[in-house]
């Protein structure tokens, strides 16, 4: 168990720079999740810290060692990969045993740390099976106990999830989570789905095409996203985005400015911000679509239904405001029906100002 | 692809009819001759089956004459190039499937180019080489030769087999403890068995056959192979086609053993190849 | 930790990531090297002293020849009769080869194509031939010319094709299509495996569809199976051709070059000279012509192919 320090960390394919700059501190125990779409770099950043892939620039400690030039099987980190990568010709036991055997561990005590590994992961049964003789969630199982045996430093998921159903993920979260608590290892883990990335993490690094776009807890991102990114990745069904106009308003005492929210001829709202808007007035306007009452009766805004999603739990509805899409999600069951005309009230200060171009968060 | 008609279908059998004779007929000929008594051999000229079979040029051929002598020399030398050439092609072909580097394309190239070139070309040479090195008139010299010569068609057809081996098995190897070679012998290797025994198989077979080779840098019965072996027999005894034929059956018989086995993947295997072009 | 020992601690470090660095690039090498090395001994080093070869008298008879002649082989080689006629060989080989093969093997394939009981077993025999050795195929089709034991004479007889039971490897004139037979009978079963093997991997529904639009079977042909296979074609066809050119086993065997050096292709007429005659020099002459031939072979193959993508 160890702290992770990354600084600065960069790494290129020939004239493609597909990390820039990365920056993170990880605790000693913590659960931090790299969440991204395909691309962003979150695999290169975790194949970096096993040593898979060499760095181009920056530094990876772990501890207070650095670890840039170490051999993967030097740097005492354990890795699930998304394809489990166990051992086709090997028992299960066999597979669990490996790491130790090359350690040169005795064999008794190889014996008790296995089965130790499998008790935890309730995997007894299977020892000595062979990994095509086992289901998805069993050989994810395997793959973990392979990991812990070895008591590393550090935990490193590749997506471990990806290739289960649904079903099966939303049990192997909890597993995978709890596991984690009890032994406290540091760890950390790539997911393209931010479900699993807001219900595992003790913190989340969202990134986009090799950047570190916010590192925060998953209230951070969600309540208070850093850039557009951010704020339309985290949180389903996603953040609605409509092209407004800020008008100020008459000052209030302060350093910050008022404006109204102007979407068409429609005002969502007014807001208060420190940093100054466009000269055009130009802003995108977030709000989520659970914020959104329906049916209000006081200061409603018109808008006309496009389309309903019932979800079981709630009604997402797709509705035309001022010529523009808005989603609302609702777990009111309303009597509306496509076309039909409804009015729906914003809170001001559920409203999220970004800059249209960068896409930067406008305080 | 469905053709109508019961005249397709006629025409479609009677032409595969024909390819099969065409195959088989040469090698239906080469029996039966190997099983015609001697006096009946030029007697009954061309018969389509000998009246009266006979094993005695088999039975001559193994008992009395030096084929015994050439079928082990082919063996040995076979067997010995299959081995040392499947070693260093698993070795390279995990180069090329594993690795990008700088000197690949050299390298590849470099192989590419060995195949492409009349191996004639270098007969010569080659012999001038050996010569003073001892390795004329010896099975080490062609077994050196003949491992150079399979090696880089060996070292793509290994290439293709660890192509299909996930690379995430070596990484959870090496971040188990293994460094690179450790995970190349413990895990990978027993994967590839059944391409280590294509490759061993296919060298073999190519070793075997060969001629010219063996021919040139052989001058001594003690160290012919097979092939040399025939060729002399049958320029010293050209009238005995009796024996001959026996000898040239007994010469099928590995090669034709491993090629039952193995056809069916052939098409399999040059499907996935042959689209790659 | 003082900052005198901080910068000794640093170059410690940056020798062993140095070395490390050093050591994982080497690992590729490392790998390939017995093979390359093996090659280069074997294959290479030959090569280039074979070349030289052609500029220097060079017997094996005579320990003391070995001098710089300049291109007096050459020379030699232009006047020689027999190389030319080699080379006019090595052309109606090749064509008469290939084609033959590349025909019949495309027949076979598209026959093995459709589904039909027993293919499994038709297809192995079929595919038989290939795995006879060069040198048995080449003895087996001599003995089956040869009047004394062979049908084939008496056949070619009745069929009127030749006036008397001879052997045909003994007459200059036609002798070369008896290695022509003995190598289309072996070369057929490898076009027939690759051809079938592309044809397999043509997907179905292109066919269905284009039956459903009214295409006959001659246009499906036409339209769809000979594009798609075109590609796989083109390039078995140019490699074969290279290969089929430098076979010199069958004639080697079937007529040693004879009658009289008539069915010399380049390549077996290198192996005589050098085998037979001993004239490693001269050998190596043609072997460079030859070389010279395969490489603006491949130079034209490579502008072709660089006209056609660009056109397309």
């Amino acid at each position: 168990m160890a702290a992770i320090r990354i600084h600065d960390l960069c790494k290129s394919y020939g004239d493609s720079e597909v990390l820039r700059s990365i920056n993170l501190d990880i605790e000693d125990g913590e659960f931090v999740v790299l969440v991204g779409p395909s691309g962003c770099g979150k695999s290169t950043l975790l194949r970096l810290i096993a040593g898979l892939e060499a760095i181009t620039s920056g530094e990876i400690r772990i501890g207070d060692r650095v670890i840039n030039d170490l051999a993967p099987k030097d740097r005492d980190v354990a890795m699930v990969f998304q394809s489990y990568a166990l051992y086709p010709h090997m028992t299960v036991r066999e597979n669990m045993s490996f790491s130790l055997k090359l350690r040169g561990m005795s064999k008794d005590r190889i014996e008790a740390a296995v089965q130790a590994a499998a008790e935890k992961l309730e995997i007894q049964g299977l020892m000595e099976r062979k990994p095509r003789a086992l289901s998805g969630g069993q050989r994810q199982r395997v793959a973990m106990g392979r990991a812990m045996v070895r008591e590393p430093k550090a935990f490193l998921f590749d997506e471990p999830l990806s290739n289960l159903d649904a079903r099966l993920r939303e049990q192997m979260r909890y597993e995978i989570r709890k596991l984690q608590r009890d032994l406290g290892t540091t760890s950390i883990y790539v997911t393209h789905d931010q479900i699993e990335a807001m219900t595992m993490a003790d913190r989340i690094v969202a990134m986009h095409e090799g950047i570190a776009q916010q590192i925060g807890t998953p209230a951070d991102l969600y309540d208070n996203p850093a850039n557009l990114f951010v704020a339309g990745f985290i949180g389903a069904p996603a953040m609605n985005f409509l092209d407004a106009t800020l008008v100020p308003e008459p000052q209030t005492p302060g350093n910050a400015s008022l404006s109204r929210v102007m979407v068409g001829r429609e005002r969502l709202g007014t807001v208060q911000h420190t940093q100054a808007a466009r000269q055009d007035g130009r802003v995108t306007v977030g709000i989520r679509p659970e914020r959104i009452v329906v049916g209000a009766p006081s200061s409603s805004l018109a808008t006309q239904i496009d389309l309903l999603e019932p979800t079981g739990l709630g009604t997402v509805l797709h509705l035309r405001l001022a010529g523009q899409r808005i989603k609302v999600f609702t777990t009111e069951r309303l009597e509306v029906g496509v076309k039909d005309a409804v009015s729906i009230a914003i809170v001001s200060s559920d409203l999220l100002l970004f800059d249209p171009d960068s896409g930067v968060r406008l305080r | 692809m469905e053709l109508q008609g019961k005249w397709s279908w006629a025409l479609h059998y009677f032409l595969l009819a024909v390819f099969v004779i065409f195959a088989l007929f040469p090698l239906f000929w080469l029996l039966k001759v190997s099983i015609t008594p001697n006096d009946l051999l030029y007697g009954e000229g061309v018969r389509l089956w000998p009246s009266r079979s006979t094993f005695e040029h088999y039975a001559s051929v193994i008992a009395h004459s030096q084929f015994p002598l050439f079928f082990r020399n082919s063996v040995i030398v076979a067997a010995t190039t299959a081995i040392f050439s499947t070693l260093l092609a698993t070795a390279a072909g995990y180069g090329f499937s594993r690795f990008q580097f700088r000197g690949k394309y050299w390298i590849v190239g470099l192989m590419l180019v060995t195949q492409m070139f009349p191996l004639v070309m270098i007969i010569a040479p080659i012999f001038r080489l050996l010569k003073p090195l001892g390795l004329t008139n010896s099975l080490t010299g062609l077994v050196i030769v003949y491992t150079a010569f399979n090696v880089p068609f060996a070292s793509f057809l290994m290439q293709s087999f660890f192509d299909a081996i996930p690379k995430d098995l070596e990484e959870a190897a090496m971040l188990d403890g293994a460094n690179r070679f450790a995970a190349f012998r413990r895990i990978i290797v027993p994967l590839t068995l059944p391409g280590l025994a294509a490759t061993l198989g296919f060298v073999f077979t190519a070793a075997w056959s060969e001629l010219l080779f063996a021919l040139m840098l052989n001058s001594s019965s003690a160290t012919s192979t097979f092939p040399v072996g025939l060729l002399a027999f049958v320029s010293k005894f050209s009238v005995d086609f009796g024996q001959m034929m026996a000898a040239g059956v007994l010469a099928l018989l590995p090669v034709c053993i491993f090629f039952v086995f193995i056809q069916r993947y052939l098409v399999q295997g040059l499907t996935a190849g042959a689209v790659k072009g | 930790m003082t900052a005198q020992a901080r910068p000794m601690q640093r170059r410690a470090i940056w020798r062993r990531a140095y070395w490390r660095r050093t050591a994982v690039a080497a690992e590729p090498y490392l790998y390939t090297l017995p093979s390359v090395l093996l090659l280069c001994a074997v294959m290479l080093v030959p090569l280039v002293i074979g070349l030289t070869y052609a500029f220097h008298d060079v017997r094996l008879l005579d320990p003391m020849s070995g001098e710089f002649i300049g291109l007096e082989h050459f020379r030699e080689l232009y006047a020689d009769p027999a190389f030319w006629n080699a080379l006019r060989n090595t052309v109606t080989w090749t064509v008469a080869s290939v084609t033959l093969q590349f025909g019949l093997g495309l027949i076979l394939a598209l026959l093995l194509n459709r589904l039909f009981p027993g293919r499994a077993l038709v297809q192995l025999l079929v595919f038989l031939p290939w795995a006879i050795p060069s040198f048995l195929s080449g003895l087996n089709w001599a003995w089956l010319f040869n009047p004394v034991v062979g049908p084939l004479p008496y056949w070619l007889k009745a069929l009127g094709v030749m006036a008397a039971a001879d052997n045909l490897l003994s007459h200059p004139r036609h002798a070369l299509w008896g290695p022509i037979i003995a190598n289309v009978w072996w070369g057929i079963p490898f076009f027939a495996i690759t051809l079938l093997a592309a044809l397999q991997s043509i997907p179905a529904d292109i066919y269905e569809a284009a039956a459903i639009d009214g295409a006959g079977p001659w246009v499906r042909f036409r339209r769809i199976t000979l594009p798609f296979l075109a590609p796989t074609m083109a390039i078995t066809i140019l490699l074969r051709t290279v290969w089929i050119a430098n076979f010199a086993d069958l004639i080697v065997i079937m007529t040693k070059g004879g009658p009289a050096d008539s069915t010399q292709i380049l390549s077996s007429y290198i192996f005589t000279q050098a085998f037979q005659r001993l004239d490693f020099g001269y050998a190596s002459a043609v072997a460079t012509v030859l070389l010279a031939l395969l490489l603006a072979y491949a130079m034209a193959l490579m502008v072709l192919r660089a006209v056609l993508m660009r056109r397309s």
